[in-house]
């Protein structure tokens, strides 16, 4: 069943009971579409460029599991119990459609003798490199399953496997060109020059690290292999294909053996080589936000190759807000279309990324509305314009706003306002009710002027009190209700006199003594009623006869009491200081 | 408050980075200004075996090891704004790594809470002159570091023969024709050269293959091949040619050929290693499908 936004006519809005009042629940939980496509399938699917129901979600969790758990990076990153535990949080809290199981391009590194250096938020950093301190290249060997940290990477797969079939898991291996450099360093590209048979005979030691890393994941339950390799983002095409060509391509092919799918992840500035990636014959080429997305797309489609990325990491998901990042989000959907792509951040996720971020771009992948809701907003945070509203809400009258997206389009939103429409005729004459759709400039103006943050939302005099939930009848009435009573009780706080002229209207002399009153009132901005009575009862009720108008009559009004009963001593004292 | 200046320090890892970053902190205008250091975790660390004292400087240790710019980010900017909070630096330094793009680096100071607080005063690029043209044609941040730098340090001219210096400086200079260039031996820049640096802030990252960009191509040749046309054709090549190095047999053995800046020598080796006649050229302003036109004629068929 989709749960896709239609326009209109919808269904009409059940009638409320006068003893049973209801809730229409609009958007307790997102619209998930549900036509039986797991997130494990969705991934696959787009990986192999076929159909999905919709772009399928892939966060790259690796350190940042540690903060969801109070976990350091360290903490997590070298111990089952907590990269389970960190993940598990993971997909309960972004509820994605895939998942690597960790993101670490040491381990491999490490457990071939490089030293590490830890930290709190970031994985670790290889400190030292063998080949540079004398170790010769046939004195390595390739890493078995429990070698280091890998065992413990293969235990946390198997056992994330067990309890989260639905969601395609990520095996991230790092990629041959990567390894030698921390088995090398960066003499590494001297010898590209200088001794490019001892490079070949590395890259094919890496390459068979990879593979071998590679078939672990796929034996303990990953369904995709990403093979990262960012450092091959610093050589060009040429050397690419002369030095990490061959070697990746072996890499790929075996993976495909096991019946894998492959991913080739590069981050940094590696525009220069995407078409080379593709050539490798992965399944899906990843790349970070120093890529465009649409060059990407249009190298890797007609390859037959997916894509994914590439929401900025640091800009917009660590130090922007949710409205960013599902903005970001939208930009990479969009470009990235409904075949063959995959979202995801361009690299790890630093580990303090605010969780909010990320659930904010779950929650317009997953929610076509809320998307919808976004795409609209898209261009508030341009909007400089502000509407002063501290004013706002100071008529006779009660303004109720009902901030929607459309309502001849989108139901939730017509609902909200047929809700308004039913009372209004209760307070005819003392309510004003209007919409306001986002799809307009001035609306969205509006919104923001208001602090508006969801929709639909209805304000009354300004103030937000009804948000996405359509209310009750009762609640509504009661809110308007509330609204009125403390506006009448600040009119009559905030009026402290009312200045009576009685008289007739057509009298010459009742017409100049209203209009000294009123320059009067006015030049001393006092806060003082001016009040014309020329009904002739009226006028002998306040004890004057016909030939004594025009008269004026000065009330002074003092609040003596609110909320409470007041005691019969203390209202006798009232009167006595009046007489 | 005064925009905070910012001097950068880029070039490839062992260009003398460290030895410079020491240099420069000696000089008294800037030794009196406080200095917060931004460093890779394993650049300036130790220098002379001795640790740079926290109490002198304010130093800021990024631990990414290797890895990228993009990932750095949020460490970077998260320095800046203690350095801005901390109200006792009025220099920073930048000890980029090795593998950094300086355009990267620009574009994190424009972040506004940092565009207000920071400006970048030089980038000061660090060119290692027995190994730059090596190096260059395979690590892309090598020569955006050179392009991007508001000057150039060439080191370690003690170690290059006097007749190549020309021929490195020319190089640089189709790289960056606008910064100004020092010689220099262990990173011993004059403080006068600093202090004349001009900043040139650039938009948007260089070209990844500008028209003189240091390219490295690979011939597959031929056995045996005719030893005077074929050094002819190198010698052809004239100032493009920087560097050559490979196996080839001219019909008397293999032999390892190398040319630098116009000099070549031809060794006799037993025997040809496993890459066979692969014969690499580092060429500079000249198209790579010009020099396989060039070198057609020596290509090994099939």
């Amino acid at each position: 069943m989709s749960l896709r936004p239609r326009t209109g006519p919808f269904p009409a809005m059940p009638e409320a009971s006068e003893t049973k009042p209801y809730w229409v629940l609009v958007r307790t939980k997102p619209t998930i579409k549900v036509n039986d496509m797991t997130g494990k399938e969705r991934v696959l699917a787009a990986l192999r460029c076929n159909s999905v129901d919709r772009v399928p979600w892939v966060p790259f969790v690796g350190c940042h599991a540690g903060a969801l758990i109070g976990a350091s990076a360290t903490e997590v990153l070298s111990s089952a119990d907590t990269m389970v535990k960190g993940i598990d949080a993971a997909i309960e809290r972004y509820g994605p459609d895939g998942i690597p199981i960790t993101f670490d391009l040491q381990i491999e590194a490490e457990a071939l003798g490089c030293e590490l250096v830890w930290a709190d938020e970031n994985p670790p950093s290889v400190a030292t490199h063998p080949l540079e301190l004398g170790a010769e290249l046939s004195s390595l060997s390739v890493p078995a399953a429990d070698a280091g940290r890998l065992g413990m990477a293969l235990e946390a797969t198997r056992r994330i496997r067990q309890c989260h079939e639905d969601i395609a898991l990520y095996g991230l291996v790092t990629g041959p060109f990567t390894l030698a450099l921390h088995l090398y360093g960066t003499g590494l590209f001297m010898s590209m020059f200088d001794d490019p048979d001892f490079i070949e005979d590395l890259m094919a030691f890496c390459a068979d690290v990879t593979s071998t890393t590679a078939t672990h994941y796929w034996e303990a339950g990953c369904d995709v292999i990403a093979v990262v390799d960012p450092m091959t983002s610093q050589i060009g095409p040429d050397q690419f294909r002369q030095f990490v060509t061959p070697h990746m391509s072996r890499v790929f092919s075996h993976i495909h053996e096991e019946g894998g799918l492959a991913s080739f992840f590069v981050c940094g500035n590696a525009q220069q080589n995407v078409e080379a990636m593709c050539e490798c014959g992965p399944d899906n080429v990843s790349v970070d936000e120093n890529i465009p997305l649409d060059f990407v797309r249009d190298i890797c489609l007609p390859r037959g190759v997916s894509f994914g990325g590439n929401l900025q990491l640091t800009s917009v998901l660590l130090l922007g807000t949710p409205e960013e990042a599902q903005r970001n989000a939208i930009e990479c959907m969009e470009i990235g279309g409904e075949k063959g792509f995959i979202l995801a951040p361009g690299c790890d996720l630093p580990y303090a990324t605010p969780p909010a971020n990320l659930e904010a771009v779950t929650q317009i992948v997953v929610d076509d509305y809320q998307r919808e809701v976004a795409k609209a907003r898209t261009n508030d945070a341009t909007i400089e314009d502000r509407l002063d509203m501290s004013e706002y809400g100071q008529t006779d009258k009660v303004i109720v706003d009902i901030i929607t997206l459309d309502s001849e389009a989108c139901a939730p939103c017509q609902y909200m306002v047929e809700s308004v429409k039913a009372v209004a005729p209760e307070f005819e004459g003392i309510v004003e009710w209007r919409e306001h759709k986002i799809k307009t400039r001035e609306s969205l103006v509006f919104m923001t002027s208001l602090m508006v943050r969801n929709i639909p939302t209805i304000c009354i005099d300004g103030r937000i009190v009804f948000t996405s939930q359509i209310p009750p009848r009762d609640e509504l009435v009661s809110a308007i209700q509330k609204r009125i009573n403390e506006k009448l009780r600040i009119k009559i706080r905030s009026r402290r006199a009312s200045l009576i002229v009685l008289g007739s209207k057509e009298d010459e002399a009742t017409q100049q003594a209203t209009q000294i009153a009123q320059t009067a009132i006015k030049e001393l901005g006092a806060d003082v009623d001016l009040v014309h009575i020329s009904d002739e009862k009226r006028i002998r009720e306040y004890g004057f006869l016909p030939g004594q108008t025009p008269a004026i009559v000065l009330a002074r009004y003092q609040t003596k009491s609110t909320g409470t009963v007041p005691p019969a001593i203390a209202v006798r004292e009232w009167i006595k200081d009046i007489t | 408050m005064k925009a905070i200046p910012v001097i950068l320090i880029t070039g490839y890892l062992g260009a003398g980075k460290t030895s410079l970053l020491k240099r420069i902190l000696a000089f008294p205008t800037i030794a009196a200004k406080h200095p917060a250091l931004i460093i890779n975790e394993f650049g300036a660390v130790n220098i002379d075996g001795a640790s740079l004292s926290d109490e002198l400087y304010d130093i800021y240790k990024l631990n990414k090891g290797s890895l990228f710019c993009v990932c750095l980010q949020a460490d970077v900017q998260r320095a800046f704004a203690e350095i801005s909070q901390g109200g006792r630096a009025e220099v920073v330094l930048v000890e980029a790594t090795g593998i950094a793009d300086p355009s990267d680096l620009s574009a994190m100071l424009q972040v506004p809470a940092l565009a207000r607080d920071f400006r970048i005063q030089a980038n000061v690029c660090l060119v290692d002159a027995l190994n730059f043209s090596k190096v260059a044609p395979y690590m892309q941040a090598a020569q955006h570091q050179i392009i991007e730098a508001d000057a150039l340090a060439l080191n370690k001219i003690d170690l290059v023969a006097e007749e190549d210096i020309a021929q490195i400086e020319g190089a640089l200079r189709k790289l960056n024709t606008h910064a100004p260039l020092v010689h220099c031996r262990h990173g011993n820049i004059p403080e006068s050269f600093l202090a004349g640096i001009e900043h040139r802030s650039l938009t948007g990252p260089p070209q990844s293959a500008p028209p003189f960009g240091i390219i490295a191509v690979t011939l597959d040749l031929a056995s045996p091949l005719d030893r005077d046309a074929f050094l002819r054709a190198l010698t052809d090549l004239g100032e493009t040619l920087l560097r050559a190095k490979g196996y080839i047999d001219f019909g008397d053995g293999p032999g390892l050929v190398e040319m630098v800046f116009g000099r070549s020598s031809v060794q006799p080796v037993d025997s040809t290693p496993r890459g066979g006649n692969a014969f690499t050229l580092i060429v500079q302003g000249i198209r790579r499908d010009e020099i396989m036109t060039r070198f057609a004629p020596f290509l090994r068929q099939g």
